[in-house]
């Protein structure tokens, strides 16, 4: 099967003060196929967080190589970087970071709209995808009209409607109370399974990794232990 | 609280260094204007006042009559006042002397006479230029003696000639000696030259004539009673003065000028208050957490407010110190045309040679931009106080914020503008100098408060009637509606700035529109002539009556309509009325065909009667609408006035429109004129031309015939309404200091604000890369929110300025300056303020949105 994901030797140091230099990846090497839904794990200062960005190009690249879909990250422009986010990937976080300006349907649109398509082309898909998400009763509310739920529910709209090959999530359950939180893990889940969806996703919570295919336990910037878990229960 | 500022306030001021830069810069911008106008105000009159007290030397009274003069026999009628040491008499004209820049020079020329002056006043000529005989210059008319710096500034010496205009033409004087810049010479700036009074009278066709007298008292006698008996004995049409007494008229005279100059000047600081405002709003807001931990470990309300004020305090001490040294240096750049647009506008040489600044100018510097400083932070300082500890630790929520209390303010400026209204009406603003500093106050903040609900009402109007399909537009202007506290905290203070601009553009369209408007309707003369200088100003040598005649028989092509007279005489002259410099203007009955058209009547009969009447009966007047609100009388009344032959009674026959002086007008005919002020100089002539001749070829007939022998010049009606209409633009040249601040200080207030706003969405920046926005859209994105702020500021500012504008015109501006003027808008003017709002915006945003591009994805998604 096709990899996704394909990180060789990941390396990332922040200099801290000037010549002190932090290494927050060391050395990182994995792949992950097609349709994978991939949960890291690991402590504060782990370097999950950092793997995240690295992998969505939200952070330069020390050293190695992190290839998506076969385009490596480290030789794009920032121009090309932002183009490649807009068109491959998707994000998810914590906060929603749903614009507080723009109606559910108009955020969900919005990477298509800076890829310069007018709304009335993105527009249907927009409305397929949050009916998809029982969200078609909520597609002209702005956020702050919206429950927390419902927010991570936009973003995830937002973070498909580029039919990305990827989507990266950032605790994407850390701000919303547990039934809620299943019920957004649940529609990952169901991505992965049902539209065959690769999704990495970064979690403190033993439950959340739960449901993912596999687990990537990580400490100290290098990768701990991998496992491949085939039902919930396995991990629980 | 000492510990307060040592540890946090004075920490945070050098933590935000750029913040605090542009805060202080703005505050320093305002000062210095303020200050400028202060010390250009008090230059004018120092240097008035030195000029009036270097002429009257020792005297301890001075005598003075009509603008005219008075028969110089006045001086064997003062010989039966026992108490007068000395009077000595003097003659006072100006000369226009044409400079080797063939640029017209004023010059003021005394005529004395020598022989009794030593007891009055002091002349030092120049040890090397001593003028060779003072017999030659007591007996050759043409002698002149000039200051050193003249001579040498015009590359002259002694003998050299120089041609001045006089009544009768041209008339070449030698210079015979040389003033070395003492006592009189310091005068005027040095534009002064002495003759002997005989040779000045001749030379000017004032035969037996005067200006002044001035008197040196014996020892102890009662200067005051001895004034109070002169004035009884000379009468109205003379003034007893003190010296000093003469500047304190001055004073009174300038006062209306320079209270409009400290107006906006006011209001331009005004402009720098808003900075202060944002800037420690967005502080209190960004430390809300640090203000809960401090209040949760015992800080007081009152050391929480003190935090911020102190801080405000701080950028306004330096700021204010900043302004007080650039208002100094601003006022050198500015007193020249504030100078000059005084002397025109009062018609009395007003030369500034020393910039009066000192002690005062920076303790009322200092004291007004940081007290104004602390006032703008207070009611933010007031704010953070009441911030309760357990709300301040919580994670702030801009979303609620952006909703509360935006209609609340939008009903408290609205309240400011109804009193401003309601005040401005009742002329409140001219009775109290609190009075007029609350009107101003809301003036300025009464728009800003209103101007959030406007900017967001224009936003959302342009959403729902215009398809917005670009999406960076339509997120920018999403922006706008949906937070219009930050919107309202970018756009106030260059709002406020721009309604500063649209007041004084108001101001000046509504000058020129009146002035022009008025100029149409009274001016029907196809030429003007007149004596070299500039008529505009009436700053011209006055003619003698003969040359009108010879112009009427000489000149082909003057229209002579049916009475056989084609030259029409005016005389535009002064004299006072209860400590007014009143204008009189004296008419040769006009032609039929004229219509008395200069008769531009608002309360009276019809023209043509008053005319008749103006000019077949006697003892009758009209006057300007100024005369009758100075003096209160008007149609139908009697006013008494004082001739250099008596008081005389005259009945006003009708008031009218006219603008030659803020202190008032009179007309009547110039036989009146003549046979009261017994003045048969002339002004300015003007005529019309006849069928098929052109007024080019009647203007050149007489430059040819009359313009070098005589040094007249001619001016078609399309000149002068031009040099009318230059001569308010001149006037106004100051108020482009006022604007440039004004606009300066709103584009500080912006990029501070733009910055700050940057910080604040930093998350919302770091979101909108992450999923694939372009450095360069975000770049278009902020300048697009800017572009729609600077344009929706200055939409804004374009319907508040015109409220503000038309109330000040219409109601306070008579009362400061005099003037009656009509509101008139300048809708050429809107283009120009659109676009320097948008101008403003995008440079403003151009830094902050580069650096917003520049922000770390990583950093900013994690920034709270």
């Amino acid at each position: 099967m096709k990899n996704i994901v394909e990180v060789k030797n990941l390396t990332k140091k922040y200099s801290q003060g000037g010549k002190h230099e932090v290494n927050a990846l060391n050395g990182v090497s994995f792949n992950i196929p097609k349709g994978q839904f991939v949960a890291i794990m690991g402590p504060s200062g782990s370097g999950k967080s950092t793997l995240l960005h690295l992998l969505g190009g939200l952070d330069s690249i020390t050293s190695g190589e992190a290839l998506i879909d076969s385009n490596s990250l480290s030789n794009m422009t920032d121009s090309e970087l932002s183009q490649f986010r807009r068109q491959k990937l998707g994000f998810i976080f914590q906060f929603f970071n749903l614009l507080p300006t723009m109606t559910a349907l108009e955020n969900v649109c919005l990477p298509l709209l800076l890829d310069k398509k007018s709304l009335s082309q993105v527009e249907a898909r927009a409305k397929e995808l949050l009916n998809y998400l029982n969200l078609s009763h909520r597609m002209n509310h702005y956020p702050d009209q919206l429950s927390g739920g419902e927010m991570q529910r936009v973003a995830i709209a937002r973070a498909l409607i580029a039919e990305p090959v990827l989507i990266l999530a950032d605790e994407p359950t850390g701000n919303l109370d547990s039934k809620t939180g299943h019920s957004v893990l649940e529609l990952l889940r169901k991505l992965s399974q049902e539209k065959n969806q690769t999704i990495v996703m970064v979690t403190h919570s033993n439950e959340a990794a739960s449901y993912a295919t596999r687990l990537i336990e990580m400490r100290d910037g290098k990768i701990l232990t991998e496992t491949l878990t085939n039902t919930n229960a396995e991990l629980i | 609280m000492l510990n307060l500022f040592k540890f946090i306030s004075l920490r945070h001021l050098f933590l935000k260094p750029t913040r605090v830069l542009l805060t202080t810069l703005g505050i320093a911008l305002g000062v210095s204007l303020f200050i400028a106008i202060e010390i250009i105000n008090k230059s004018t009159l120092q240097s008035f006042k030195q000029s009036v007290e270097a002429i009257s030397g020792k005297a301890n009274l001075v005598i003075t009559g009509p603008r005219v003069g008075f028969s110089s026999e006045i001086l064997d009628k003062l010989k039966k006042f026992k108490e007068i040491k000395h009077a000595v008499p003097m003659v006072q004209t100006n000369i226009y002397f044409t400079n080797q820049n063939k640029l017209n020079e004023n010059l003021v020329v005394l005529g004395v006479d020598l022989l009794k002056e030593s007891s009055v006043r002091t002349y030092k000529t120049t040890d090397e230029e001593v003028m060779d005989d003072p017999l030659i210059f007591l007996n050759q008319p043409d002698s002149i003696i000039v200051t050193h710096e003249f001579a040498k500034r015009n590359n002259l010496g002694i003998d050299s000639k120089i041609e001045v205009a006089t009544p009768v033409g041209i008339k070449v004087l030698t210079i015979r000696g040389l003033l070395t810049p003492e006592g009189v010479a310091k005068a005027y700036g040095g534009a002064l030259a002495i003759m002997d009074i005989d040779g000045a009278n001749y030379t000017f066709g004032r035969m037996g004539k005067l200006d002044r007298v001035d008197l040196i008292l014996r020892e102890s006698v009662d200067l005051e009673s001895v004034k109070q008996n002169l004035s009884a004995f000379l009468g109205g049409a003379f003034e007893v003065q003190r010296p000093s007494e003469n500047s304190k008229n001055m004073e009174r005279l300038v006062h209306s000028y320079q209270a409009l100059l400290s107006f906006f000047s006011t209001l331009a600081l005004l402009v720098g208050v808003f900075l202060v405002i944002n800037t420690v709003s967005i502080s209190v807001v960004e430390r809300r957490k640090e203000i809960g931990t401090l209040r949760a470990v015992g800080a007081t309300k009152i050391s929480i407010a003190t935090m911020f004020m102190s801080e405000a305090f701080i950028m306004g001490l330096v700021g204010s110190f900043m302004g007080v040294f650039w208002g100094k240096l601003l006022s050198h750049q500015m007193v020249e045309m504030v100078a000059t647009s005084m002397s025109r506008q009062y018609v009395t040489k007003i030369s500034v040679t020393k910039i009066y600044f000192g002690l005062e100018h920076v303790l009322l510097g200092v004291v007004v931009g940081t007290l104004t400083a602390v006032f703008a932070a207070l009611w933010p300082s007031i704010k953070a106080s009441f911030i309760k500890p357990v709300e301040a630790m919580k994670k702030l929520d801009f979303n609620q914020l952006e909703q509360k209390s935006t209609l609340k303010i939008f009903y408290v400026g609205l309240s400011m503008l109804i009193y401003l209204v309601v005040s401005s009406y009742l002329g409140l603003g001219s009775k109290h100098k609190v009075l007029q500093y609350m009107s101003q106050g809301c003036t300025m903040i009464g728009s800003a408060l209103v101007a959030p609900a406007i900017v967001t009402y224009l936003a959302s109007l342009i959403k729902k009637t215009v398809k917005i399909n670009l999406p960076l537009l339509k997120i920018a202007l999403d922006n706008l509606i949906r937070f219009p506290k930050r919107t309202a905290s970018n756009v106030t203070t260059l709002m406020v700035g721009l309604i500063l601009v649209m007041m004084v553009t108001t101001l000046n369209k509504s000058f020129q529109t009146t002035l022009s408007n008025w100029f149409d309707r009274v001016f029907k003369a196809d030429i003007v002539v007149s004596s070299s200088g500039d008529l505009v100003g009436f700053q011209t040598q006055p003619l003698a009556e003969s040359i009108g005649l010879e112009i009427e028989e000489k000149v082909k092509g003057i229209n002579k309509g049916v009475t056989n007279k084609g030259v029409y005489a005016l005389r535009f002259t002064h004299f006072n009325m209860q400590g007014r410099q009143m204008g009189i203007k004296a008419f040769d009955k006009p032609d039929p065909s004229y219509d008395y058209a200069m008769l531009d009547i608002v309360d009276g009969p019809a023209r043509g009667r008053v005319g008749e009447k103006l000019f077949n009966s006697e003892n009758t007047i009209v006057v300007s609408e100024i005369f009758k609100a100075h003096i209160n009388k008007t149609t139908g009344d009697i006013v008494t006035i004082e001739t250099p032959t008596g008081s005389v009674d005259f009945k006003i026959l009708a008031v009218v429109v006219d603008y030659a002086s803020p202190e008032g007008i009179v007309y009547m005919s110039r036989d009146t004129y003549k046979k009261y002020w017994q003045d048969n100089l002339v002004s300015a002539y003007s005529l019309t031309v006849a069928p098929g001749f052109t007024v080019n070829q009647v203007r050149q007939d007489i430059d040819a015939q009359f313009g070098k022998s005589k040094s007249l010049m001619t001016v078609s009606q399309k000149e002068m309404k031009n040099n009318l209409l230059i001569e308010i633009d001149k006037s106004f040249s100051y108020t482009k200091a006022i604007e440039a601040t004004a606009l300066l200080i709103a584009f500080l207030g912006l990029f501070n604000t733009f910055m700050i706003s940057v910080m604040e969405r930093l998350r919302e920046l770091g979101v909108l890369r992450a999923i694939g926005m372009e450095q360069i859209q975000l770049i278009k994105m902020i300048l697009t929110e800017a572009f729609w702020q600077g344009s929706l500021g200055a939409l804004t500012a374009i319907i508040l300025g015109f409220g503000v504008s038309y109330i000040f015109i219409e109601n306070d501006l008579s009362l400061i300056l005099g003037w009656i003027i009509r509101f008139s808008f300048p809708w050429e003017v809107v283009g120009y303020v659109l676009l320097i709002g948008i101008f403003t915006g995008l440079v403003a945003a151009y830094v902050p949105a580069r650096r917003a591009a520049q922000i770390k994805i990583r950093e900013a998604l994690e920034y709270e």
